[in-house]
Formats: C-alpha cells, sequence, structure tokens
C-alpha cells in the first residue's frame, strides 16, 4: 500500500457483547496479505481465528477460518462457525 | 510431522498467547496494552512468514542445482550443455539469482512463478521494514447476513451503531454488536 502511495482508511471493528459482556471482537487486518484477498481477525478470552477470503480475484469472497480448535486447518465461515466461536 | 505443519503448530500457538492478551486488553479499555499486544501478532506474523519462505527458498535451490547438475553432467553435445555449463551448480552460489533459479523449475509468468515471485517480493519488503499487506484494488467484504445473521441497527445513547442479536428483534440471548472504527 505504501508503494502505491494508498494511505490509511478507516473501516469498523465488530465488537459482540453478551448480557453486557465482551465475548469477541472482529478486526480487519489487511488487505491483500499473503495468499488471501484480506484478513479479519475474530478474538475471543481463547485467542484469535483467522478468517480470510480466499475467492479469485473478482469472484465472490470465500471466507474461510482458521483457528485454534480445529488445529490450524481451515473451515467454511459460516453462521455454525461463529456461533460456535461465540459459545466457546 | 512436516516442518510446515510444525511451524504453523508453533505460529498458532504464540499467536493464541498474544490474541487472548490482546483480548483481554480491549476488554479492560487499555487501548495503549491492546495496540502493543497487537503489534507483537503482527512482528510474529512477519517472522513466521519469514521462517517458511526461507525453506521455501532452501528448496528452490536445491532443485534448480540438482537440475543443473544434471544438464551439465548428462547433456553429451556441447550446443545443448554449453547454457547449463556457465551457470554455478553450487546450491549456495549467488547466481543464479533467486527468480531466475525459479524459472528454471516453473514457466515464467505461469501462476506459480508469480505467486511465488509475488512472496519474494514481500520477502524482501518485510526485510526493510515493509508490512505484509499489498495495495488493494477492490474491498472483500463480510457481513452477518452471508453467514445468516439478520441485524436491527439502532444507534445506542454514545451515538455508536448498535446492532441487536442475531435471532430476531425480541430475542431474549442478549447478544449484541457494537462498531468501533479502527484504522487500517
Amino acid at each position: 500500500m505504501e508503494r502505491f502511495a494508498v494511505g490509511p482508511e478507516t473501516l469498523e471493528e465488530l465488537e459482540v457483547y453478551r448480557g453486557g459482556d465482551l465475548v469477541a471482537t472482529v478486526k480487519p487486518k489487511g488487505l491483500w496479505i499473503v495468499g488471501a484477498n484480506g484478513r479479519l481477525d475474530i478474538l475471543t478470552k481463547n485467542g484469535a481465528t483467522i478468517l480470510v477470503d480466499k475467492a479469485q480475484k473478482f469472484h465472490k469472497p470465500r471466507w474461510v477460518a482458521y483457528g485454534r480448535t480445529n488445529g490450524r486447518e481451515d473451515q467454511q465461515f459460516d453462521k455454525r462457525c461463529f456461533v460456535g466461536l461465540l459459545e466457546e | 510431522m512436516s516442518i510446515f505443519r510444525e511451524l504453523g503448530q508453533m505460529y498458532g500457538e504464540i499467536d493464541s498467547f498474544y490474541a487472548r492478551r490482546e483480548f483481554e486488553a480491549n476488554k479492560k479499555r487499555w487501548a495503549q496494552k491492546e495496540k502493543a499486544w497487537a503489534r507483537k501478532r503482527e512482528l510474529n506474523d512477519h517472522a513466521y512468514f519469514l521462517f517458511m519462505f526461507t525453506r521455501l527458498e532452501g528448496h528452490i535451490r536445491e532443485r534448480s542445482s540438482k537440475l543443473i547438475t544434471s544438464k551439465q553432467t548428462n547433456l553429451r553435445q556441447w550446443k545443448q550443455r554449453r547454457v547449463w555449463d556457465i551457470l554455478p551448480k553450487d546450491k549456495d552460489a549467488d547466481r543464479p539469482y533467486f527468480k531466475d533459479r525459479l524459472a528454471l523449475l516453473v514457466e515464467k509468468g505461469s501462476k506459480d512463478y508469480n505467486t511465488v515471485a509475488g512472496y519474494y517480493r514481500l520477502r524482501n519488503e518485510l526485510g526493510h521494514g515493509g508490512g505484509i499487506s499489498a495495495v488493494p484494488f477492490l474491498y472483500p467484504t463480510w457481513s452477518m447476513n452471508s453467514i445468516g445473521y439478520t441485524a436491527f441497527y439502532q444507534p445506542d445513547t454514545q451515538g455508536t451503531d448498535r446492532a441487536q442479536c442475531a435471532h430476531s428483534s425480541i430475542c431474549p440471548c442478549s447478544t449484541y454488536f457494537l462498531l468501533k472504527k479502527a484504522r487500517l
């Protein structure tokens, strides 16, 4: 981004609360990272799950989750995966 | 266990350690500490990328060196062999340069070539203090809707965007989402 003079941009972080208690934070980390179109991290009290968009360029995003609970193997990011993270 | 898997596991252990602390710091609203742990995670990403790339680089050097040796040894006709004879066969030799070695193994301009050449460029940028993110030409997006959640946005008393839970506007699960601004 520095090479092409693309400046920093303000994006939103998402915080997830349950009963007033912070249970997860979703943080945008970067675009066009090594091996993927972009990365978000979901942080919980148990650590981080790394979400990366593995779609081909200019295709619909395909979010894949890498986390500690599945030995850093990838799994499709869907509602079940997200709820699983919140309920750990 | 392969070396890459082993490195991946070690990376994950360290990342989880830092991530737990980053999360706790955010929960306690310790902004400076949160930033410090996030920075440690970022440097850990860079370190393990460089570590893994070094392994790949070693492999490409070894394979290209074997190819050069094989051509120098097996080609009988000088006219065919002469282009190979001028290449050093030692895998630790400065030349051929890394991308030339790569081009001996995969077609220049092919998908594999471009992928590894891209990693090589990042490796050099990281070595000079750069980051791991490249130029965006479209934004990847992720929405709660895409994973089956419905958001019920309503500004809270502090003027923050708040989305009521996942399930319905009257769901008793007491989950809600809060949007904060962050610099990327």
